[in-house]
């Protein structure tokens, strides 16, 4: 404080360098919360939940998801590939080809996607898996590399619609996959619920397919 | 260079080292930035006789059938990036070191560090539009200089920013003054969101629209927000000047900072573009919060001039800023008015859009710089004096030239997305009907082009004037300056 | 109190925020989409453009031409675009950020002083046409505001009876004595526009042809396709 009233006078500070206390108007500030809350209205109605496939005109996903073709895509693919999309597709990718660099196994094509049940499948999504794995005669995997449980979070609805949409798609479509239900999830979810860790390929081949 | 920063350091730690200095003593050591005001409005005549050819080609279609060179894709780019870098940045960058070093009561530090920093820039800038009339635009609109030329701009940046920020460091102790925060904020923006463009967009590209996404925030952030925080530290600082009274209020003053760089920063994506849904529409909120933030502006600096003696003569300086007060706060609502999908259905892809920016621009920023300049200049070459018809012809010339531009172009642009809207217009039909409003708007372009030719006229006399009389003092003035920071 | 600091902390929080919302969360969103496949042709979508084409889109880019042309559809019921028969995806649709995977840079542009070339490929496969246009289109389209693009062609004079160059525009556009040749930007151009089209049926982008058998209680809303749906 003293070398500013030191540098006052060594030169006179002008008036013209300070500021009045004047407080904001309260037309003003009304001005102010009134647009936020215009602004945030505009983003609920236009904002499409914040989902990467909602596009304008829809208001949320269910609706793109309803109006979306190809209509002879059953009800529970056309979920399942909603999930896949946002839950599986950034390694699996949305081609089912998956990725040799990433480690991340194909599902299009693969023997464990079109197992004669799903109780294999539905483990891995549920506690996710540690390779390395071995599909359609190539190893992924492995070391650092894991499947998390991504379907810990996920209800035993999306699950099926997911892994449903997984067998029925692609050249996986006509191989003769049953679609997965939302039961089937369940009664694995309750036994597997004691599981820690990630399951190693080894553990999973000793589950019968049928199970 | 390295003695002037182990200089300052030490006058950081302990402010008695540095001790205030009189506005003289400031001006005497800022006249480097004549180069930068020089080459600024050089760029600015330059830039917008590119405009003009540009604009020509709605005269006359087959004008420049043969020439690659002058066509409207390549000259257009050329007209507005010479506008952009050649003199906003610069005259923006010279008007901030200024009022760094005279806010702060402190010399401007780094001379050097300017004229590297100014020749780097204005060789970028060269051979940015030089690229873009060989075909090297990089395709991204307000970032078409080839990467060839981004390196330069951004290697001449850095010395002006760092000596913008020693000469910050050097002021006085004490709550910092409003225009203050404008400025050391403006030296980070420009730097920051430059980087992150160039990367994401010339030097590693992101994938697909994702580069359109980037070109937009970088847009919003140069124009909307860069050039915005240097335009109103000139407002903040000037209109208490003009008035000889202190700021109307601090606290709106504050409002307008914080708005303008927490949610300025997210305008500017348009409704309705080939993105999620999200994007635009987070856009949009950040648009509304502003409309506050323009309001108390506005509010702020008028009444601040408006304490000022009503029967004094107004000087030229005092034509301009006011001027570029009215014209941010039209621009800034243009925007957000044009930014929800309601409005944007219309305004988007129209004349509207290039209204908008020329509002901002030229109406804003060019005036608020020119007006500063013709402030500055007399005091940093102290035996010229402005020559007032000169000074006022400029600025009716620019005045009425901006206006005869936008206001038929905005016009133009809402008549013309009404009837593109409408699918029974025949699209030939849509494009003819907006004609008129462009070739209305060339008359608006060559009373700025003349307005901006008599600032430089008038810039040139005064150096002229004072390098004549005075080469001795100037001389004297420069060696004494290098003999203290060195 | 020394205010430095935190002006330097607030600019560069905002700036922050400004980058994590705009720059950032689209990269994780939209930065690494993959290419569809369509279901009946076993085909990927969009597809790479190559050869010619590629090289054309520079052309485009190096002249400018996005400044006055967009290439991005409006979705049904937002302007015009889609009466305009502009998006034309098997169906009146507008474009998605998937459709831009290839695009290099991705020329969305902002100003229609011309139509938008979203679907220029679908639109006008006449290759001829594309070229006389670039030349002289005001013979095409009167009162048309577009520059002739005279320097991408080459003029050369002819000798009585010599049979005409094998790529040379249509005679009758031409001086007496001399020929219209196309440069290799030319055809290069006029190869990317024919590669233009954004046809590949995405989830994200559904035709708004078929209403659907069981639409969402949310249909009322404003932003409702139902409101926008050309189905009559």
């Amino acid at each position: 404080m003293s070398a500013e009233t030191k540098s006052r006078t060594a030169s006179p500070q002008p008036v013209e360098t300070s500021a009045r206390g004047e407080s904001m108007p309260i037309w003003l500030v009304s001005v102010f919360i009134l647009t936020a809350f215009a602004g945030m209205i505009y983003v609920a109605v236009h904002g499409g939940w914040f989902d990467p496939l909602v596009y304008p005109p829809f208001a949320d996903i269910q609706h793109v998801d309803a109006w979306t073709r190809p209509p002879a895509l059953g009800d529970g693919i056309k979920k399942g590939k909603v999930v896949f999309e946002a839950n599986c597709a950034v390694c699996h990718t949305s081609t089912g080809a998956g990725s040799a660099t990433t480690g991340c196994p194909p599902l299009d094509g693969s023997e464990w996607v079109l197992a004669q049940g799903p109780n294999r499948i539905i483990r891995i999504v549920l506690n996710g898996l540690a390779g390395p794995i071995e599909v359609k005669g190539g190893k992924y995997g492995g070391g650092s590399i894991q499947m998390s449980a991504v379907g810990a979070a996920l209800s035993d609805q999306q699950v099926a619609d997911a892994l449903t949409y997984v067998r029925a798609s692609w050249s996986n479509k006509g191989k003769g996959a049953a679609p997965v239900t939302p039961e089937q999830v369940k009664s694995i979810r309750d036994k597997v619920k004691d599981k820690t860790g990630f399951w190693s390929p080894e553990e999973l081949l000793k589950i019968s397919d049928k199970d | 260079m390295s003695a002037t920063i182990s200089q300052s350091q030490p006058a950081g730690t302990a402010p008695d080292a540095n001790p205030a200095v009189s506005p003289a003593e400031t001006d005497l050591s800022a006249r480097v930035l004549l180069l930068l005001f020089l080459s600024a409005a050089l760029w600015l005549v330059g830039g917008s006789v590119l405009g003009l050819i540009s604009s020509l080609n709605f005269h006359k279609p087959t004008l420049f059938a043969d020439c690659a060179a002058f066509s409207y894709g390549r000259s257009h780019p050329a007209a507005i990036n010479a506008l952009l870098y050649g003199f906003a940045a610069p005259a923006g960058l010279g008007v901030l070191l200024w009022l760094a070093a005279h806010l702060g009561q402190a010399k401007l530090t780094g001379i050097p560090l300017v004229i590297l920093g100014w020749l780097l820039w204005n060789v970028g800038v060269t051979l940015g539009v030089v690229g873009i009339f060989l075909g090297d635009n990089t395709g991204h609109e307000w970032l078409e200089f080839p990467r060839y030329a981004s390196a330069f701009l951004f290697a001449g940046y850095l010395p002006i920013g760092l000596a913008g920020l020693l000469t910050f460091k050097n002021r006085q102790p004490g709550p910092l003054q409003m225009a203050q925060w404008f400025i050391l904020a403006a030296f980070f923006w420009f730097p920051w969101i430059f980087t992150t463009a160039s990367l994401l967009l010339v030097i590693w590209p992101v994938r697909g629209v994702m580069q359109s996404v980037v070109g937009w925030w970088y847009m919003n952030n140069f124009g909307n927000v860069w050039l915005v925080l240097m335009g109103l530290a000139v407002g903040f600082a000037f209109a208490p000047k003009f008035a000889k009274a202190p700021l109307y209020s601090r606290d709106m003053g504050l409002f307008t900072f914080w708005s303008l760089i927490l949610f300025g920063s997210w305008a500017g994506i348009p409704a309705a573009a080939p993105v999620p849904s999200w994007i635009p529409a987070v856009s949009t909120l950040g648009a509304f919060l502003m409309v506050a933030a323009i309001l108390a502006t506005f509010l702020n600096l008028t009444k601040t001039l408006r304490q000022a003696d009503r029967h004094a003569v107004r000087t030229i300086p005092e034509l301009f800023i006011p001027f570029g007060v009215l014209a941010f706060t039209v621009a800034s609502l243009m925007a957000v008015v044009s930014q929800p999908i309601a409005v944007s259905v219309v305004t988007n892809f129209t004349w509207f859009i290039p209204a908008q920016q020329e509002m901002l621009v030229y109406g804003f920023f060019t005036m608020t710089m020119i007006g500063a300049i013709y402030y500055i200049v007399p005091r940093l070459a102290p035996v010229a004096g402005t020559d007032l018809l000169l000074g006022k012809a400029s600025f009716l010339l620019c005045a009425i030239g901006v206006l005869f531009y936008v206001v038929p172009l905005a016009v133009g642009g809402i008549i013309q997305g009404s009837s593109m809207n409408d699918a029974t217009v025949p699209f030939l039909n849509v494009v003819k009907g907006s004609l008129m409003a462009i070739r209305g708007s060339t008359l608006g372009e060559l009373l700025m082009i003349l307005g901006n030719a008599i600032f430089l006229l008038n810039l040139i006399l005064m150096l002229f004037r004072f390098f004549k009389t005075s080469t001795t003092v100037f001389l004297a003035g420069a060696n004494k300056t290098v003999g203290v920071g060195a | 109190m020394n205010q430095g600091p935190l002006v330097f902390l607030g600019t560069f929080f905002a700036l922050a925020t400004a980058w994590f919302g705009f720059i950032l969360q689209p990269e994780l969103q939209i930065g690494s989409q993959q290419p569809f496949l369509i279901e009946d042709s076993g085909q990927l979508y969009p597809t790479k453009p190559a050869g010619l084409a590629k090289q054309g889109e520079d052309v485009y880019r190096a002249n400018g031409c996005f400044y006055c042309h967009t290439m991005q559809v409006r979705p049904q019921g937002l302007g015009g675009d889609v009466a305009r028969n502009w998006g034309a995806r098997s169906g009146p649709v507008q474009s998605v950020s998937r459709d831009y995977l290839y695009a290099e840079p991705a020329m969305l542009g902002s100003q229609r002083v011309g139509p938008d070339l979203t679907n220029i490929g679908l639109r006008q496969t006449n290759e001829v046409w594309l070229l006389q246009h670039l030349y002289n289109p005001q013979s095409l389209a009167a009162g048309s505001t577009m520059p002739p693009y005279r320097y991408l062609f080459a003029k050369r004079k002819t000798t009585p009876g010599q049979a005409p160059s094998k790529d040379a525009l249509p005679p009758d556009n031409n001086l007496p004595g001399y020929e219209i040749v196309p440069t290799d930007d030319a055809k290069a151009l006029v190869a990317y526009l024919l590669s233009l089209r954004s046809d590949g049926i995405l989830y994200e982008a559904p035709t708004l042809y078929v209403k659907p058998a069981t639409a969402p209680a949310a249909t009322t809303t404003n932003a409702s396709p139902a409101a926008n749906s050309p189905a009559k």
